[in-house]
Order: C-alpha cells, then sequence, then structure tokens
C-alpha cells in the first residue's frame, strides 16, 4: 500500500528508467497531472473509495451543493442531532415526487424522507434535492455517502496500481509515440480494472438474506 | 486535475508543442469545447432549472442560455404533460391562439427557433402567472476559457480525461507537417470513446433504485448487495 502518486511514479520509472525526471522525456509533474487521471478512471471503473458528504441542513431550502468529488451517491442518512444517523432517505425522481405530493417544493417538516439528484454526481453543478425540506433547524445534517475519486495522497493496494494504474498511464504516455503499444496497455488497464472490481463487487448479487421470506 | 490549467498543460506536453506553434491557444480551447459539447449531448449530465415570467397572452418562452433539451415545465405546484405540436393541431383546430390555464408543453421545432430552446404552454395563460414558469432542462456546459483557466471543467471530476483525449485526438488528426498521424488519433479516439461511454452509463442511472413508490417492503434490509438497479435522475 502506498500513495497513488508516490507509488505509481516508482513503478513507472521501473517501466521506463532515465525518462522520468528534470530534463528528461517526461517531467515529474506532468506525470502525477496523468496519475490523477488514471487515479480518476481507476476509482470510476472500480468503485473503490467510498466517502461521505455531511450537509447542514437550512430552513426552508430545498437544493444543496454536492461535492464534486463524488462518481455516484448510494445513500442518503440524516441526523437529527447532526451525528446519530438513524434513518435513511429513499431515493426518487422528480415524477416520484409529484406522486408523492404535488407541493412538494413548498411542504415542510421535521425531517426529510426523500432525496433526489439533480445532475450526474461529480459535475461541478450537480445538487442534491430533498423532500422534505425543513420547516426550522437546529443542528439537523444529511450524510451523503457515494464512491468518490481521490486525492494525490490516497493510498491504493501496490499490486492495484501495477494492475489498472499504471497501464492507463502507460497508454496515454505511449498512444502519441507508439500506438500500437498504447493499445496493449489500455486492453491491460481494461482487464486490471476487471480483476480490482471483482473483489468488491458482492458475489450474492442477489442477496441471501431477505426478512421478507423469514429471515 | 479538472481545471483547464491542467488539462491545457498536458496536452501541450503530450504533443510537445509547449510554445503554441502549432495550435493556437484559441484552437486549443476551441476542441476542449467541443469535447464538453459532444460529452453533454451524449451523456445529459447537466440539469438545471430556469424560472421565466409568464404573462397573460404569451404562449412560448425561451431558454436564454439554451440547453440540449426540456425534461420538465411546472408552475405553483402543476405539472405540466408534454404534448408535441402535431398533437395540437389534430386536437384542436385554434391552438395556438387559444388561452386558458395551461395544462400542456411543447418544444418548437429545430427549424423554427435553431438556436434556443423554446417551450410553448397550451393553452396560452389568460392570465399572469404569478410565480412564473419552471422549466427543467439538460443545460449546456460551462466554456472553457484562458481568461479563467482555474475554473473547474464541467465535467465529472473522474471523466475529465476524456476532454484531454478529445483534444488529442483531433491535434494528431490535423494536417500539421509534424504532427498529423491517424493511427495516434484513432487511440486517442478510443480512448475518448471509452471514457464517453463510461459517462453516458453513469448519467443516464444516477439514482440507486432499491425502492420503488407504491411498492411495499422497501427498502429491504439486503445489506449485501452494494449495486442496486439504478433509474436515471431527476
Amino acid at each position: 500500500m502506498s500513495q497513488v502518486v508516490t507509488g505509481v511514479t516508482q513503478k513507472l520509472q521501473d517501466l521506463m528508467p532515465d525518462q522520468i525526471g528534470t530534463n528528461r522525456r517526461w517531467s515529474t509533474t506532468a506525470l502525477e497531472r496523468y496519475i490523477m487521471l488514471a487515479d480518476r478512471a481507476v476509482r470510476e471503473r472500480t468503485e473503490n473509495l467510498e466517502s461521505y458528504q455531511v450537509i447542514t441542513l437550512l430552513a426552508d431550502t430545498i437544493e444543496y451543493a454536492l461535492d464534486s468529488e463524488f462518481i455516484d451517491v448510494f445513500a442518503v442518512e440524516f441526523a437529527a442531532d447532526g451525528s446519530t444517523y438513524d434513518y435513511y432517505l429513499k431515493p426518487a425522481t422528480l415524477d416520484d415526487l409529484d406522486e408523492i405530493s404535488l407541493s412538494w417544493r413548498d411542504d415542510g417538516g421535521t425531517r426529510p424522507d426523500y432525496y433526489c439528484l439533480v445532475g450526474a454526481p461529480g459535475t461541478p453543478t450537480s445538487t442534491i434535492l430533498i423532500h422534505r425540506k425543513m420547516t426550522s433547524v437546529d443542528a439537523q445534517t444529511i450524510r451523503v455517502w457515494g464512491h468518490r475519486v481521490g486525492a494525490t495522497t490516497t493510498t491504493v493496494p501496490d499490486d492495484v496500481q501495477r494492475a489498472a494504474h499504471v497501464p492507463y498511464v502507460m497508454a496515454m504516455l505511449k498512444a502519441g509515440e507508439d500506438p500500437r503499444e498504447a493499445a496493449m496497455w489500455y486492453g491491460r488497464f481494461i482487464n486490471g480494472c476487471e480483476e480490482v472490481s471483482r473483489r468488491t463487487v458482492s458475489r450474492y448479487a442477489a442477496g441471501f438474506m431477505n426478512v421478507d421470506v423469514g429471515y | 486535475m479538472n481545471t483547464w490549467t491542467d488539462i491545457r498543460a498536458a496536452f501541450r506536453d503530450i504533443t510537445g508543442d509547449t510554445g503554441a506553434t502549432i495550435f493556437s491557444a484559441a484552437t486549443v480551447a476551441r476542441w476542449a469545447n467541443l469535447a464538453l459539447g459532444d460529452l453533454c449531448e451524449a451523456a445529459r449530465y447537466i440539469d438545471d432549472q430556469y424560472v421565466v415570467s409568464a404573462s397573460a397572452g404569451v404562449g412560448t418562452y425561451a431558454i436564454s442560455s439554451g440547453g440540449y433539451g426540456v425534461t420538465r415545465v411546472e408552475y405553483d405546484g402543476n405539472v405540466l404533460f408534454p404534448i408535441t405540436r402535431n398533437g395540437l393541431r389534430s386536437h384542436a383546430r385554434d391552438w395556438s391562439t387559444r388561452t386558458g390555464l395551461p395544462r400542456f408543453y411543447y418544444l418548437t421545432e429545430l427549424s423554427q427557433t435553431p438556436d434556443y430552446l423554446y417551450v410553448g404552454l397550451y393553452e396560452i395563460p389568460s392570465s399572469n402567472l404569478a410565480n412564473g414558469i419552471r422549466i427543467w432542462y439538460q443545460a449546456y456546459p460551462t466554456a472553457v476559457s484562458d481568461a479563467s483557466p482555474s475554473s473547474e471543467i464541467e465535467v465529472p471530476d473522474w471523466a475529465v480525461g476524456a476532454v484531454l483525449f478529445y483534444m488529442l485526438r483531433e491535434a494528431y488528426t490535423s494536417d500539421t507537417q509534424t504532427l498529423q498521424d491517424f493511427s495516434k488519433a484513432d487511440m486517442y479516439g478510443i480512448m475518448y470513446e471509452d471514457t464517453k461511454s463510461r459517462l453516458v452509463g453513469r448519467s443516464r442511472a444516477a439514482l440507486p433504485k432499491n425502492w420503488e413508490y407504491g411498492q411495499p417492503g422497501r427498502p429491504s434490509l439486503n445489506v449485501l448487495n452494494r449495486l442496486p438497479d439504478r433509474i436515471p435522475a431527476p
């Protein structure tokens, strides 16, 4: 396990000796950019970094900005005291909200029940919309869980770097020199992501615990 | 890594055109904006809403910033039903002049208003709508500009590489003495299309579907399945 930029740089130096650094083919600054592009692509394909954003609710406010680091959103929790998250909001579309209440934009209450995403998560302008909005507030928060992209210092297992990050960066670098080699690296990147994502996907896709049938 | 500064620098670095001797700053920015337009039209990843005053007797309203499509029109808690102009033509001879309470909305055709999205109301409001009409639409991304290079590019963070790949594809396609190479352009094109396809998938299915309105027993206590079906947002 190592930080993504330092770890991947090390592995690239092994593959391309004497080509990285000051006055060489690839500067470390440029390489860092490519590594972070690779990290974003890998995080998206493998969904291997979970994180959350806490949003303090405001009175009479229905819409809140989302961080642009999100790849997707899979759960939204509510805490009446700002720390004890004991209630899940349910996902809904605007059409769902229409069925729930024709005055959903104006409905107020003491706890939101539903959330709706406006724009794809990760877009700088994307927002989350809640129903019902808070009539009044003291410390209520929601916690938005999702898969996210990492930072330059986020750690990644070394074998994941080898399987996914390194091939992606190599594909980027080599596409402008030798497209056939780049195609080979890009194929390895896709395969590497497949391997990595299989670690995090449940083997019991349908689940085996279902309270409705007796558990 | 999601600002124009970063992407522009990566482009210059890979092409070796650090002094902008082959491609001008304007050309490079234009390619980036073409990439954003192509990505956004395919994935429709920006939802926006626009409130416009609605006056008695006025039947059509423009979204001045433009966009790719209208998804919803509402006013004062009333959601209008979508309908086509052909539908209206067959429904009511006086559809274009009839006034009353709006219940339907239609879009003007491209041949009529190619630059902007215009929403038409049927019936035409017979009195001013107190709070205007709210139009939900799929918006254009904000263009990148050398005047504000540190702004985040309006594409999901994880997909920002697609903008770079598009620019590189164009660079290696262009008829230059030093850089033109279609096989290299193809390789960057493959990487661009691959990222674009991921973005389309994620944008069209943004919400986790572990609950449906009106269906009992949701959400379940099935905590093992972390990859639920997805539904479009909003």
